[in-house]
């Protein structure tokens, strides 16, 4: 029978209960056994941290990150493509040291854990006095947990002077992403490889692990010719740009890391491998060769189907808690969500061209799998729904999910299928605004989103923005009180500050910026994903109190910024140069347009005692 | 001479001498030689707030006092006094007159008539000269525009729904001009100020102040935070007022408070301190972080007083429930800490009282029949001075002993219904405890308390970990299990629930937008509006 040996070496990135604590090693095996080259890619920031430590005055560079990030595999990157040897970094214990030209040294922590807390004592306060001086032969490059890191700086902190103050910079830089520090006093550089966006990394790790070399040793085999070997099946699925699937996976990562639900790099590949090589008969996990060879003969599809696979089912409960990418997936509600034109597609078949064209096309995943259950569930010939019918309907919804084209007009839209149903707009607006494209209408919808959340009452207007509140923040009471005119939706001559729709520096998310008319920027607020569904559904008419009382902290932070910046700008508090007349701004809406009014009203205050 | 030993025998160990005679109308001074004259349950954190504010205002017009704390001297107890203005015709625009809602509510055909006609009532219905209101209709261009500007101010006041007198309704104090005296509706003469709502609390609040490791820095950011007469709130509240000062109250003396010295004091100090010197709110969004961080260190300093009386046995940690149903050993643990709390007053009563048999003047009391030199041997240790209803009782009783175990009774029996009760009102008021039924009163934290508490300990993004031994270390709070074992020898709860109690603490500190994960061994806390850009 034929085998592809790279089949089990992407095993090794799978789901198996032992990877996940000797990961590298049982990879390294892996590689070994197999005579196949691990899965790599290449990311800008090796490059660019290269750039930076072969420069003049090279800073001192932190690399941090969840488990599972790359962290001290950057660092082998960096230390091999610098000059370094294979046999130094894997002999040269929990710390190596390198030789770069003219005179100059990188010092490399490969795993700050790896360390004895005497190791890490000295290390590290080494690393503190480095970063004081100004110019240095030495650079350190250190890959650190960042629980770990400021632990042991606050143990140190009183120490010695070098280390004073660290904790609190690092924790604001952390805390706030910045890559260094804002005062500038140390030389030194913090890489977050969590938050790290590059667009077009999660597509060249499912190029490196589909669109390798190796998949040519499948020549020869019955499968392959007769065409009914599943993995070769679901690899088309992840690799064609036929289907939608690769996409919207990427773009499904994409929107949890934008909500601060971040896979780690293992994480992300351990989906990918899952989905290539479901297997849930007997939650059997992960495909073989020889497995697979066995569902082509018993022609068993629903044993094989990846989108069954991307919430884990494929895997015994137990082992599925262990990776919190299938938690993670499975909190957005695929499979659960849903609307009555969805499910009366799946249920019903209607409307009939539609069924044809997204789930009659699919010839392993689509109608087969769903036909008799759909019609059992129509005749009622069923005891428990639960058990009998709704695994069925749930499979072919997350089929759905990330088979269907998403159209901004359609009827049914892929993303109706999750938790974040204006999912699809929320991703549109992030390449809109990265391409330098306005969106209005979206922009709009956020506005009204904001001014019916701000004020309280149903109005229409999105064009201009009413941060109204209640005096004094007084807890519970709905407002009226603006703190200052309106804010316009675009830079007009008349007003001093507008509000703007923009990309976030950092982790380029959509972001409202309240800016003046030399656009200074004195406010901002992040628009996650959460946040986004929150003010769109507001928009489209849902009751703010129904939602997430996350967002409404948000938005009141939010509004207390923008009201201290104002402050401090001297506008809107009136009283100091011109004259003694007082203003205050408040807001009305105005039930026959739906259109909120600014009004305001003023007396004359002179001297009071 | 005489009179000093009288002084030094009543007190605690360490205490200043009561100053003034303020003891005069007492019949005994027990409680307030340990905790103060005094706390009062009626007089709730925010009213202890806004009576701290008019003796802070009080100092501030007066030009005689160069700085707005008093001072102390070493071995003097400080001596101040205040009066408050009534601001009657504020409160009647306010909460009394009903025509200018109906002159609002429908279209008028000549407004300026209107308006005239309406301010010639007002000044009629209080009795005083018919322009005495003319001063709205200069100040302001219409009579919608003064609706308005009283709907603004109206829904500005503290404790809404109560269903009080007017002259017992408050503003949230934006400034100056919003400080109202409370006192009773009377026809002639000076308000007479009404001791139940301001019954010193905010006096004390002031002395513990004036007393503290900051208190320079921390007048002079009350003076420009909340004593701002040129904010447009202070302005608009002002507007409403005659330019005249406001018949006040007459002169108030301060209260006594006996320790010089105490953490609690610099504890509430430097937490009031952090809130008004964050860059990033507003002056008016302070008041509400403000009162629940006093409520939170009064309400400590009453419960570490009393452990102090009693010989520093140690407090019992306040266990906070934040799990419910899920956590039920902790939820009974957070209910008997509350419980074992508001027994520690009496118990230090007790104690305080029988002290006396330590004295070797006791025996000489016990043995010998002379009644007066009992009575006066309780008067100059326990300020006791019988009631004329009792003193029948008591001047028969030849048991010294007796006596005494009547004096704790009497004592004991007035406690139960106003001091004893002031821990327990301030703790529901800021949102510390809950009391549920068919369960009763245990420690928890609402939302804004939670806010606060960030606002007040925040400043640099702090680790979860570090929040929580920061809030065991400053108020003996217990969420997590690592506190817990600090704090117990065995923590009458399983480890798991303290778990799940931290993590339903993040939870809510996340979706307050206080809170960011970082990765499983890293998270913070952070507060959003501590921007650099105000410094004392």
């Amino acid at each position: 029978m034929h085998k592809n040996p790279l089949i089990d070496l992407l095993a090794a990135y799978g789901p198996s209960s032992s990877a996940d604590q000797l990961y590298d090693e049982h990879v390294m095996r892996s590689t070994e056994a197999t005579g196949c080259q691990p899965i790599e890619v290449e990311t800008p920031l090796v490059s660019h941290l290269i750039m930076l430590l072969q420069g003049y005055n090279a800073p001192n560079i932190v690399l941090t990150g969840t488990a599972g990030d790359g962290k001290t595999y950057t660092c082998r990157k960096i230390f091999l493509e610098l000059g370094g040897h294979h046999a130094h970094w894997h002999s040269g214990g929990a710390v190596v040291e390198l030789q770069l030209q003219s005179d100059r040294r990188l010092r490399v922590v490969k795993d700050l854990s790896e360390l004895a807390d005497t190791e890490k004592d000295r290390e590290l306060v080494a690393f503190a006095r480095e970063t004081l001086k100004p110019q240095s032969n030495l650079s350190y490059l250190i890959a650190a947990n960042d629980g770990q890191l400021l632990s042991f700086f606050r143990r140190v902190e009183d120490q010695n002077h070098a280390t004073k103050g660290m904790l609190d910079l690092l924790s604001t830089m952390l805390k706030d992403d910045l890559e260094k520090d804002p005062a500038g006093l140390r030389r030194l550089q913090l890489f977050n490889l969590s938050l790290q966006t590059d667009v077009g990394f999660l597509n060249r790790l499912i190029a490196a692990a589909l669109d390798r070399q190796d998949w040519d040793h499948c020549d020869g085999c019955a499968l392959l010719a007769a065409d009914i070997c599943p993995i070769r099946h679901n690899r088309r699925l992840l690799q064609s740009s036929d289907n939608p699937v690769r996409q919207r996976l990427v773009d499904l990562i994409r929107l949890l890391a934008a909500n601060d639900s971040h896979l780690p790099i293992r994480q992300q590949l351990l989906l990918i491998v899952n989905m290539l090589l479901a297997d849930s008969k007997n939650y059997g996990g992960l495909l073989t060769c020889a497995k697979a060879h066995n569902r082509a003969e018993d022609g068993d599809c629903a044993s094989t189907n990846p989108f069954d696979a991307v919430v884990g089912l494929n895997l015994r409960p137990s082992t599925r808690r262990q990776f919190r990418a299938f938690a993670t997936i499975e909190a957005l509600g695929l499979g659960r969500e849903t609307n009555n034109a969805i499910d009366g597609l799946i249920i019903d078949g209607k409307p009939e061209h539609v069924y044809d064209s997204v789930i009659r096309s699919d010839k392993r995943y689509g109608h087969d799998l769903l036909d008799r259950y759909r019609q059992r569930y129509i005749r009622g010939a069923f005891d428990d729904f639960e058990a009998e019918i709704n695994p069925a309907l749930q499979s072919q919804r997350r089929r759905l999910f990330f088979n269907m084209i998403d159209e901004p007009d359609a009827a049914i839209r892929p993303w109706h299928l999750t938790v974040f149903t204006h999912g699809g707009d929320y991703l549109r607006l992030m390449l809109d605004l990265s391409a330098g494209r306005d969106q209005v209408a979206i922009k709009g919808q956020l506005i009204r989103g904001l001014n019916r959340s701000f004020t309280g009452m149903m109005c229409r207007t999105d064009d201009k923005l009413y941060l109204a509140a209640a005096p004094a923040g007084l807890s519970g009471r709905k407002g009226q009180l603006l703190d200052g005119l309106p804010l316009p939706a675009r830079p007009t001559r008349q007003a001093l500050y507008h509000i703007a729709l923009e990309m976030e520096p950092t982790q380029g998310r959509p972001r409202f910026v309240v800016r003046d008319f030399q656009n200074n920027e004195f406010a901002s607020l992040v628009i996650k994903p959460l946040l986004f569904e929150y003010l769109m559904r507001v928009a489209d008419g849902a009751l703010p109190s129904s939602f997430s009382r996350q967002c409404l902290e948000e938005l009141r932070h939010f509004r207390l910024n923008v009201q201290a910046a104002f402050a401090d700008n001297a506008r809107g508090d009136i009283g100091s140069s011109s004259g003694d007349r007082v203003t205050f701004d408040w807001v009305r809406l105005d039930p026959g347009t739906g259109a909120l009014v600014d009004e305001s009203f003023s007396f004359a205050a002179g001297e009071h005692r | 001479m005489t009179a000093v030993r009288r002084e030094t025998h009543r007190l605690v160990e360490g205490a200043l001498p009561v100053p003034n005679k303020l003891d005069d109308g007492n019949n005994q001074w027990i409680e307030e030689a340990i905790w103060g004259h005094r706390f009062y349950n009626d007089q709730t954190p925010w009213f202890t707030y806004l009576e701290f504010l008019h003796v802070c205002e009080h100092r501030r017009r007066d030009q005689n006092h160069r700085s707005l704390f008093v001072r102390p001297t070493e071995g003097r107890h400080e001596t101040f006094a205040y009066a408050m203005p009534a601001r009657g015709e504020l409160r009647r625009l306010l909460f009394l007159d009903e025509r200018l809602d109906e002159l609002a509510s429908k279209p008028l055909i000549d407004e300026r008539q209107a308006l005239r006609e309406w301010l010639d009532e007002l000044a009629a219905e209080d009795g005083r000269d018919a322009d005495s209101y003319a001063y709205l209709g200069q100040r302001f261009s219409s009579l919608r525009d003064i609706h308005t500007a009283v709907q603004l101010v109206r829904s500005a006041e503290i404790d809404q729904h109560r269903g009080r007198r007017y002259t017992s309704r408050h503003l949230v104090p934006f400034g100056p001009a919003a400080l109202t005296a409370d006192f009773r509706p009377q026809a002639k003469g000076p308000p007479s100020h009404d001791r139940r709502f301001f019954a010193r609390g905010g006096e004390l609040v002031f002395l513990m102040l004036g007393r503290s490791n900051v208190s320079a820095e921390l007048e002079q950011l009350i003076e420009e935070r909340l004593l701002d007469e040129n904010s447009r709130w202070n302005r608009l509240i002002a507007a409403l007022q005659p330019a005249e000062t406001q018949r006040p109250t007459s002169l108030l003396e301060g209260g006594y408070l006996p320790l010089p010295h105490h953490p609690r004091y610099d504890r509430l100090a430097e937490d009031m301190v952090r809130l008004l010197t964050l860059g990033g709110l507003d002056s008016e969004n302070l008041h509400e972080p403000l009162v629940r961080v006093i409520g939170l260190n009064v309400l400590l300093y009453l419960h570490e007083r009393s452990v102090e009386v009693l010989d520093d046995e140690p407090l019992p940690p306040l266990v906070l429930d934040l799990a419910g149903a899920d956590a039920s050993a902790l939820r009974s643990v957070a209910r008997s800490q509350y419980n074992q709390n508001r027994e520690l007053s009496a118990r230090a009563i007790r104690r305080h009282v029988e002290r006396v048999r330590d004295l070797d003047e006791w025996r000489d009391v016990v043995r010998r029949p002379d009644r007066a030199a009992r009575r006066d041997f309780f008067e100059r240790y326990l300020g006791f001075k019988p009631v004329m209803k009792n003193s029948s009782r008591y001047s028969r009783e030849d048991d010294a002993k007796t006596m005494l175990e009547e004096i704790c009774e009497l004592t004991l029996a007035n406690h139960e219904q106003h001091l004893v009760r002031v821990p327990g009102v301030f703790a529901e008021a800021i949102g510390l405890a809950t009391a549920r039924r068919g369960f009763g009163r245990a420690y928890g934290a609402s939302d804004a308390l939670l806010e606060a508490l960030v606002l007040s300990q925040v400043t640099a993004p702090m680790s979860f970990d570090q929040f929580l031994a920061r809030l065991y270390e400053r108020y003996h709070i217990v969420i997590g299990y690592t506190e817990a074992l600090q704090a117990f020898s065995t923590p009458n709860a399983p480890q798991e629930q303290f778990k799940i109690n931290q993590r339903r603490l993040e939870e809510r500190l996340r979706s307050l937008g206080l809170l960011r994960r970082l990765s499983d061994d890293c998270a913070f806390v952070f507060n959003p509006f501590s921007r650099a850009g105000r410094s004392a």
